[in-house]
C-alpha cells in the first residue's frame, strides 16, 4: 500500500478555477435569459450557486476517500445497475425524456453514467487484464457497455458517444486487440447510424454539418424523402442557425473580447448560450485569451490525468484515472469542436463551465476520484 | 501487469495522448482562425444582426410661395404603436384600441396575434392620429401603449400647384415634383440612433449619436395667385374644349423665375397631395408635371425659331419679301400646302399669318446647320434642369435628318419640345435674346438660421442678339394685333405671341389626325416684357389662336395684375372679337379649305400706334383716357410709350419730338401721363414716374 503523498494541487486548483470561472461565465450568459423568462436576471445562476456547493462538497468528499474502495463488485456493478434503471424510468416518465425531478432540484440519469461506467470500466479492466482478449471476459463487459450506451442513446445521443468514446480509451490502452475494434467499430457506426435516423432532428444536424444544401443527399434520393423527413422534426429553426450564431459570437471577441457581461449574442442570437454554446460566450466576452485559458485549462486536466496512469500504484488506480481524465477530456473537447463549428451539434454540456447541476455534480465527483488517485500517487 | 503488457499500454497511452494534444492543437487553430484571422468579418455579421441604426428625422421644411404663403407644411403628430409581448390580454387591447382610434377592432387582434406569435416588440397600431384621439387614448392610461411624434404633411392649398409641388410618401420623402426634387434639403440632416436589439427585436439599449436637423424651407419662385389664376383657367380650357391634357407655364422672363406652373389631364380626378394616393391611370396622369414631362411637336410656335435664325444668319429682314408660291411648294418631292394661299408675304407677314411656305421658305435660306444651331441655342433638346421627371424632348442632329426635315422643322414639326422649354426660349426673345435658365426654388433657408444668400442666377447664354429679339418682340405683337392670335389681346397691356396648331400624329394609324396640339406662347407688355406664358393644350379640336390664346388672355392678364406691372395702354374695353379661329395650321396636309378670315393689319411694327389705328378702326374711345383724347386735328406730336424705356432712350426721343418731360425717380419709366398717343396741349407736359 502506497504512501498517502499529497494531492495534485495543480489538478485541484485548475478543477477550482475552472468551477468559478464557470460561475461568472453562466451569470453573464444566462441573466438575460433569466430576466426575461423568469423574471430575475439572477435565477440560473443561484441554482448553479447551489450545485457547485453540493458537486465541491461531493468533490472533496471523493477526493478524501480512498479510491480503492470502489474496487469491488458491487461499486462495480449497482452504479451502472441503477443509472440504467433511472434510464428507462425517465424514458417513460420524465421531462423530454431526460430529467427525473426531485423536489426542487432536477437529475439528468444519463449524466451520471459516466462516473458510473469508468467506475465499471476501471474495475473490470483490472480484474481481467491479462484476459482481457478472451472472448469470454470481453463479451459480458461489451453487452454492458451497449446496455448503457443503448439506454442513453434513447435519450442523450451527445452522452452516449462520450462513454462510447471513454469506452474506447480504456480497452484500447488496456491492450483490446485491434480485431476486436474491427468489430466495435461498424458496431457502434451501426448502432449510431440507427440512433441518427431515428430522430429527425439528429439527421438534420449531421446533415447540416456535412451537407447543408442537400447537394449530395439530393443526388442520392432523388425525391427528397430524407430532407421531408427531416423537416418532419419539431425544430424549425435553420440547424445551421445555432453553429452560426456560435461562431459569429467567437469571431466577434477577436483577441481581447467584448468583455465580461458584455455579450452581445447571448441576447437570444445564441441559443443555449448558457449550457451547450458556453463556451461561445466565453469567447466572445473574453476574446482569444478567455477561449485558450478554458482550453488550457482542459489540457491541463489531460496532462495531469495522464501522468497518473504512470504514478498510480496500482492498476485500478490507473484505469480509473484514464478514464474519468478520458470522459471529461472528450467530453470537453468535443463540446469546443461543435462550437467552433468542426463537428456536428449532439447537445453536449462544457464540463465544469456549462449551466447543469447533473453535469456538474457528475463531473466533479469523477474528478474527485481522479484527484484520490493523486492522492495515492507516488 | 507483465512488462511486455505494460508496455504495450504505455505505447498506446502515448499515442493516445498525442491524439489528444493533436486534437486540442486543431482548435487552438481554429480558435486563432476565428478570432483573429476572421475576427473583422464576424464582428461585422454580429453587429449586422444586433445593431440597427434608425434614422430620426428632424422636421421637413415648408415649401412657401415667392410671397411667403405656405404651399406645403410639416406639422407634429402622434402615431401610436405598442410591443405586443408586453400586451397581456390582446383581444381586449385590439377591442378598446379599435374603439378610441376608430379601426377595426377583427383586423387589429389579427395584427397584433400575428405579430406577438411572431415575437416581434413592436407594432404601429395607427399613424398620424388626430389630437383628439390621442387625448382619448391618453385618459385611458395605458402603460403598455406608446405615443411617438412624427410630423404629417399639410398641403393648406390643396391641389393648386399640386402636380409642380409633388407630394410625400409615408415616410415623408418626397415622390414628385418639387418635394422628390430638393427632398434632401428639405429633409434636412437624419440624426442617427444606435439601438441594440436580442434577437426579436426588442430594445436593450439606445443612444442617439447625432441629433437631427431640421430640413430647409424652400421659397419657391412661384406666386399662389398666379398659380391660382393659370390652374383656374387651363382646367376650364381643357374641359371646354374637349382636350386631352394640357399644360401652361408663366415665366418671368428676366430672371427665369416660373410663377406658375399648371398641369391637366382630362378626366382625371384632381391630384390633391393631401389624400393618399388614388389608383388607376388617370389619376397617376394627374401627377404628372405635363408642361417638363410632356414633349409634344409644336407646330407654328416654333417658326419664331426659324424666323430669328434667319435674321441673325441671312440678310433677311421683317420687311423682306417672301414668295409663297399660292400655297404650295414641292420639297424633296414632297408637296406642301398651305393652308391659305399667299403669293407674296413679308417675313413679319409669314409670322403673323402663320404661312407654312413662308416659314420653309425662310428656313431653307438658313439651312440645315444654322437652323439647327438655333434651336439648340434656344435651348430645346436638353433638359433644362428644373425639376425631376423632365424631359429634354427630341431635336435630332442634322446628320439624321432627311432632305425634306429643314421644311419640317421650320414650321415646327419633326421635333418635341415641352412647354417649359417653349417659356425658355420665348422668354429669351423677350428679355433681349439672352438664355435664361428656368428656375422654382427662389431661396432655402433653415428654420432659425440666418437666410441663405439667394443663389446666384447662372451665367446664361446668349440665344440671339439684342436688335434681333426687340425685331422678334414687334414682329410677334403684330401676330397679336393684326395675325392668328388676336384673342390674346389684353386690356392695357401690350402684348406679343406666336399660336401653334400641330395636327396630332396617330402612330397606330400612320395618320395625321384631325387633333391638334394647340398651343400659344406669349408675352407681355412688349417693351420691357414682365411675364412670359405658354399655353398648350392636346388634342384640341381646334387651333391655338381660337383655344389657346383666350387662356394666355386670362392668365396673363391675371399675373400682370398680380405683379403690379404698370399698363402700357390706355385702359379700354377690348373690342367683342367675332371672328372665326385664326388658321395657324402648321401642317400642309389640310386641304386648302380652311377657313380664311385674316384681316388686313396695318403694316406698321409700331405698337401704340398700332393699337391706337385698331381703336379708331373699332370707332371705340378709351374709357378713361376719353377726355384727353384730343381730334387728329390738333398738330401736336403724339406722346409717344416711354413705358419700359431707360430714362436716356426718355431724353432722346422726347428731345427729338420736342417734348417737354417731367422726371420722378429713377430707372425705367414705369407711368407716364398722358397715356401715348395723345396729342399734348402747348406748353402741356409728360410726366413720367421712373422705378427700377
Amino acid at each position: 500500500m502506497a504512501q498517502r503523498v499529497k494531492p495534485d494541487w495543480i489538478l485541484f486548483l485548475t478543477i477550482v478555477l475552472m468551477v468559478c470561472f464557470g460561475m461568472v461565465v453562466v451569470y453573464s450568459a444566462s441573466s438575460v435569459m433569466a430576466e426575461l423568462r423568469y423574471g430575475s436576471s439572477y435565477y440560473f445562476i443561484l441554482r448553479q450557486m447551489g450545485w457547485v456547493a453540493v458537486s465541491l462538497l461531493g468533490f472533496m468528499l471523493f477526493m478524501r476517500l480512498d479510491y480503492r474502495k470502489f474496487q469491488r463488485p458491487v461499486w462495480a456493478l449497482a452504479p451502472v445497475g441503477i443509472t440504467i434503471a433511472l434510464l428507462i424510468t425517465v424514458y417513460f416518465i420524465g421531462r423530454h425524456h431526460r430529467w427525473l425531478t426531485l423536489g426542487p432540484a432536477s437529475l439528468q440519469p444519463s449524466e451520471f453514467a459516466k462516473p458510473a461506467l469508468v467506475i465499471f470500466l476501471a474495475y473490470f479492466v483490472t480484474r481481467r487484464l491479462r484476459a482481457i482478449n478472451s472472448k469470454y471476459t470481453i463479451l459480458p463487459a461489451f453487452l454492458v457497455i451497449a446496455l448503457v450506451g443503448m439506454a442513453v442513446v434513447v435519450a442523450d445521443f451527445g452522452t452516449a458517444v462520450v462513454l462510447i468514446a471513454t469506452s474506447a480509451v480504456v480497452f484500447y490502452v488496456a491492450g483490446l486487440e485491434k480485431r476486436y475494434f474491427l468489430i466495435a467499430i461498424p458496431g457502434s457506426l451501426l448502432l449510431a447510424f440507427f440512433a441518427i435516423a431515428s430522430k429527425p432532428y439528429r439527421l438534420g444536424r449531421i446533415i447540416a454539418f456535412v451537407d447543408a444544401d442537400y447537394s449530395i443527399i439530393s443526388y442520392l434520393d432523388p425525391h427528397g424523402k430524407i430532407k421531408k423527413y427531416v423537416e418532419s422534426g419539431s425544430s424549425v429553426i435553420d440547424p445551421k442557425y445555432q453553429p452560426l450564431q456560435a461562431k459569429i459570437a467567437i469571431g466577434s471577441g477577436g483577441a481581447l473580447g467584448v468583455g465580461l457581461m458584455q455579450s452581445k449574442q447571448k441576447l437570444l442570437y445564441l441559443p443555449e448560450a448558457h449550457t451547450d454554446f458556453i463556451y461561445a460566450v466565453v469567447g466572445e466576452e473574453l476574446g482569444l485569451w478567455g477561449s485558450t485559458g478554458v482550453l488550457a485549462g482542459f489540457m491541463v486536466i489531460l496532462w495531469r490525468g495522464l501522468r497518473l496512469f504512470w504514478l498510480a500504484p496500482d492498476d485500478f488506480g490507473k484505469y480509473l484515472a484514464l478514464g474519468v481524465t478520458a470522459a471529461v477530456f472528450v467530453q470537453a473537447l468535443m463540446n469546443i469542436t461543435v462550437v467552433l463549428d468542426l463537428g456536428p451539434t449532439k447537445g453536449i454540456p462544457l464540463p465544469m463551465i456549462s449551466y447543469g447541476g447533473s453535469s456538474l455534480l457528475s463531473t466533479l465527483t469523477s474528478l474527485g476520484l481522479l484527484l484520490s488517485v493523486s492522492e495515492q500517487a507516488g | 501487469m507483465d512488462a511486455r503488457a505494460e508496455s504495450q499500454a504505455v505505447s498506446r497511452l502515448r499515442f493516445l495522448a498525442r491524439v489528444f494534444f493533436f486534437w486540442g492543437a486543431v482548435l487552438l487553430a481554429r480558435l486563432i482562425d476565428l478570432q483573429i484571422i476572421e475576427h473583422e468579418e464576424l464582428a461585422r455579421m454580429a453587429l449586422d444582426q444586433q445593431q440597427n441604426d434608425s434614422r430620426i428625422l428632424g422636421p421637413r421644411g415648408a415649401i412657401l410661395d415667392r410671397n411667403g404663403q405656405y404651399l406645403a407644411r410639416s406639422l407634429p403628430v402622434e402615431s401610436v404603436c405598442l410591443d405586443p409581448r408586453k400586451v397581456h390580454n390582446l383581444g381586449m387591447a385590439a377591442d378598446l384600441l379599435a374603439r378610441v382610434l376608430s379601426l377595426d377592432s377583427d383586423t387589429l387582434l389579427r395584427r397584433l396575434v400575428a405579430a406577438a406569435e411572431g415575437g416581434r416588440g413592436f407594432l404601429w397600431v395607427k399613424r398620424r392620429i388626430s389630437p383628439e384621439e390621442a387625448q382619448a387614448l391618453r385618459a385611458y392610461k395605458l402603460d403598455w401603449v406608446e405615443f411617438r411624434t412624427e410630423t404629417k404633411r399639410y398641403y393648406p392649398k390643396g391641389s393648386l400647384g399640386a402636380p409642380l409641388i409633388g407630394s410625400v410618401d409615408y415616410e415623408e420623402k418626397g415622390n414628385g415634383g418639387v418635394e422628390l426634387g430638393w427632398d434632401k434639403e428639405l429633409r434636412g440632416k437624419a440624426g442617427v440612433a444606435r439601438t441594440t436589439a436580442d434577437v426579436r427585436g426588442g430594445v436593450i439599449d439606445r443612444r442617439v449619436f447625432s441629433e437631427p436637423e431640421p430640413g430647409k424651407d424652400l421659397t419657391l419662385t412661384i406666386d399662389e395667385r398666379v398659380q391660382f389664376a393659370a390652374d383656374r383657367a387651363l382646367r376650364n380650357a381643357v374641359r371646354e374644349n374637349h382636350c386631352r391634357t394640357g399644360s401652361l407655364v408663366v415665366m418671368d422672363p428676366r430672371t427665369g423665375d416660373i410663377l406658375a406652373m399648371s398641369s391637366v389631364v382630362a378626366g382625371a380626378p384632381v391630384f390633391d397631395p393631401n389624400k393618399p394616393p388614388e389608383r388607376g391611370e388617370p389619376a397617376q396622369m394627374a401627377r404628372l408635371n405635363l408642361a417638363v414631362s410632356a414633349p409634344f411637336e409644336p407646330g407654328s410656335v416654333f417658326k419664331v425659331i426659324t424666323v430669328s435664325a434667319a435674321l441673325e444668319t441671312t440678310n433677311l429682314t421683317p420687311e423682306t419679301i417672301i414668295p409663297c408660291g399660292n400655297g404650295r411648294i414641292t420639297l424633296f418631292r414632297r408637296v406642301i400646302h398651305d393652308h391659305d394661299p399667299y403669293s407674296l408675304l413679308s417675313v413679319a407677314d409669314v409670322l403673323a399669318k402663320s404661312s407654312n411656305i413662308g416659314a420653309i421658305q425662310i428656313g431653307l435660306r438658313v439651312g440645315n446647320e444654322r437652323l439647327y444651331d438655333y434651336i439648340k441655342r434656344f435651348g430645346f433638346g436638353r433638359k433644362t434642369g428644373v425639376l425631376p421627371g423632365e424631359s429634354p424632348g427630341i431635336v435630332r442632329p442634322t446628320s439624321r435628318w432627311i432632305p425634306s426635315s429643314i421644311g419640317s422643322i421650320a414650321m415646327g414639326h419633326e421635333v418635341t419640345v415641352t412647354t417649359l422649354q417653349l417659356a425658355q426660349a420665348c422668354s429669351a426673345i423677350a428679355n433681349g435674346g439672352v438664355l435664361v435658365r428656368p428656375r422654382v426654388v427662389l431661396k432655402r433657408q433653415r428654420p432659425g438660421f440666418p437666410r441663405e444668400a439667394q443663389a446666384p442666377l447662372e451665367a446664361p447664354g446668349r440665344a440671339v442678339r439684342p436688335e434681333t429679339a426687340i425685331q422678334m418682340r414687334q414682329m410677334m405683337e403684330r401676330v397679336v394685333l393684326a395675325g392668328t392670335g388676336k384673342k390674346a389681346l389684353l386690356e392695357g397691356y401690350t402684348s406679343g405671341g406666336k399660336t401653334g396648331s400641330a395636327q396630332i400624329y396617330d402612330f397606330a394609324a400612320r395618320v395625321y389626325t384631325h387633333k391638334y396640339n394647340a398651343s400659344f406662347m406669349g408675352f407681355a407688355p412688349v417693351n420691357n416684357p414682365a411675364v412670359v406664358v405658354v399655353v398648350t393644350l392636346n388634342g384640341a379640336s381646334k387651333y391655338g389662336g381660337a383655344v389657346a390664346a383666350p387662356v394666355f388672355h386670362e392668365v396673363a392678364a391675371a399675373a400682370l395684375r398680380f405683379l403690379d406691372v404698370p399698363k402700357d395702354l390706355p385702359d379700354r374695353e377690348l373690342p367683342e372679337t367675332d371672328e372665326k379661329p385664326a388658321s395657324d395650321l402648321a401642317i400642309a396636309e389640310i386641304s386648302a379649305g380652311a377657313p380664311r378670315e385674316e384681316e388686313e393689319a396695318p403694316a406698321t411694327l409700331n405698337a401704340p400706334a398700332a393699337a391706337a389705328a385698331l381703336l379708331e378702326a373699332r370707332g371705340s374711345a378709351p374709357t378713361e383716357a376719353g377726355p384727353l383724347l384730343i381730334p387728329a386735328t390738333y398738330n401736336g406730336p403724339k406722346v409717344p410709350n416711354f413705358q419700359g424705356k431707360t430714362k436716356r432712350l426718355v431724353i432722346e426721343e422726347s428731345a427729338a419730338l420736342g417734348l417737354l418731360v417731367e422726371f420722378r425717380g429713377d430707372g425705367i419709366a414705369r407711368v407716364q401721363e398722358p397715356p401715348p398717343g395723345m396729342v399734348l396741349r402747348p406748353g402741356e407736359r409728360v410726366r413720367i414716374q421712373f422705378a427700377r
